[in-house]
């Protein structure tokens, strides 16, 4: 499995219509309180895994997560000013840098790892992310 | 503390191409407090590496460990054991412990997995400054406790150059003048006078003089 270009594009693709779990999203509780059923069954590609806030979320998850073949992360936290923890969403937004810093210099693509900040994901806003 | 940076991973990655089991060892001393070479960054550092020989689809094992220190022989004793099945060790303490690696264990491949840049203080978060240059014949005692010589950039003894300006350093405008930090401080506390001493040309002996530093202290030897 190639990271770059467009094999990677075309492997992302190829997966997803397998309905492949790819894409690994962390996200903090307290961002996303909608029933995730519904998102989890439209989106069978998508493993998700909740943290109590998004400023626990570790650098070395996110870089496991594409070790173990998943070719996208997505992280989604609450929107600046709104986490309940003050910084929480601060600390995984550095650590969605600090993730691509490393990636840059393997020249691995740094767009594979997203945050999205928006104080309380609604269902569509969320499908249009995953879609996205 | 010994500040260092992180390695780039290419450098890291050319030093073990030709291998494929790797042991990454850190340091929980000043590397680990720099977040530089502590546990974390040594797991950081292992999926990386791994991460990017996956992409060349090769393989890539690692063990990864972190001594107390790597700068004491008692704590990595342990070392040719660890790396008995291991073809490299990337090191990520500063350049002390390579060069202490090296020399007790001249069998072991060790690579750098970080820079070594100075010794300095942590001044804020995600901030380091050079404070000394470890020259070994200390004058702060004279200069209100503010070392010309790490923090002057021509290292000045009887500073301010003709370049300060305005308190400010001339190579670099954001850095204040050493010097005048010096004279301001000695003045408020009265002790200007301080200055007015001749004393001895500096004993650069004990900074690079007489090759490789030693200390030998007979009251520690057992």
């Amino acid at each position: 499995m190639s990271y770059q270009g467009n094999n990677f594009e075309r492997n992302l693709k190829n997966n997803f219509e397998m309905n492949e779990k790819r894409m690994k999203i962390f996200f903090c509780k307290n961002a996303l309180s909608l029933d995730l059923d519904y998102i989890k069954e439209k989106f069978p590609q998508a493993e998700f895994k909740e943290y109590s806030c998004g400023g626990v979320i570790e650098t070395k998850e996110i870089l496991e997560a594409l070790e173990k073949d998943f070719e996208k992360v997505l992280i989604l936290v609450c929107s600046k000013g709104n986490c309940e923890n003050k910084i929480g969403n601060l600390k995984a937004e550095k650590k969605i840098l600090e993730a691509r810093k490393y990636l840059e210099e393997i020249d691995i693509p740094t767009d594979i790892l997203t945050i999205e900040m928006i104080k309380d994901f609604k269902k569509d806003e969320l499908e249009k992310i995953l879609r996205d | 503390m010994i500040i260092t940076e992180r390695r780039h991973l290419k450098k890291i990655l050319k030093n073990i191409d030709k291998f494929e089991k790797v042991l990454i060892v850190g340091c929980r001393g000043c590397s680990a407090v720099c977040s530089t070479g502590g546990e974390r960054e040594v797991e950081l550092l292992a999926i990386s590496l791994r991460l990017a020989r996956k992409k060349e689809k090769r393989s890539l094992i690692t063990k990864e460990y972190t001594f107390l220190r790597q700068c004491d022989p008692e704590y990595i004793k342990i070392l040719p054991e660890l790396a008995r099945d291991f073809e490299a060790i990337i090191s990520l303490a500063c350049g002390v412990g390579i060069n202490l690696i090296s020399d007790l264990y001249p069998n072991l491949r060790v690579y750098p997995g970080v820079e070594t840049l100075f010794y300095g203080a942590n001044v804020a978060l995600g901030i380091w400054e050079e404070k000394c240059r470890g020259c070994g014949d200390c004058i702060v005692d004279l200069t209100a406790g503010l070392c010309p010589i790490a923090r002057c950039p021509k290292g000045l003894l009887n500073g301010p150059c003709g370049g300060s300006q305005e308190g400010k350093c001339e190579v670099n405008l954001n850095v204040p003048c050493i010097w005048h930090e010096i004279i301001e401080r000695l003045k408020m506390r009265g002790e200007l006078d301080k200055l007015d001493e001749i004393f001895p040309p500096k004993d650069w002996r004990s900074a690079f003089g007489e090759g490789v530093r030693k200390k030998i202290r007979k009251d520690l030897i057992l």
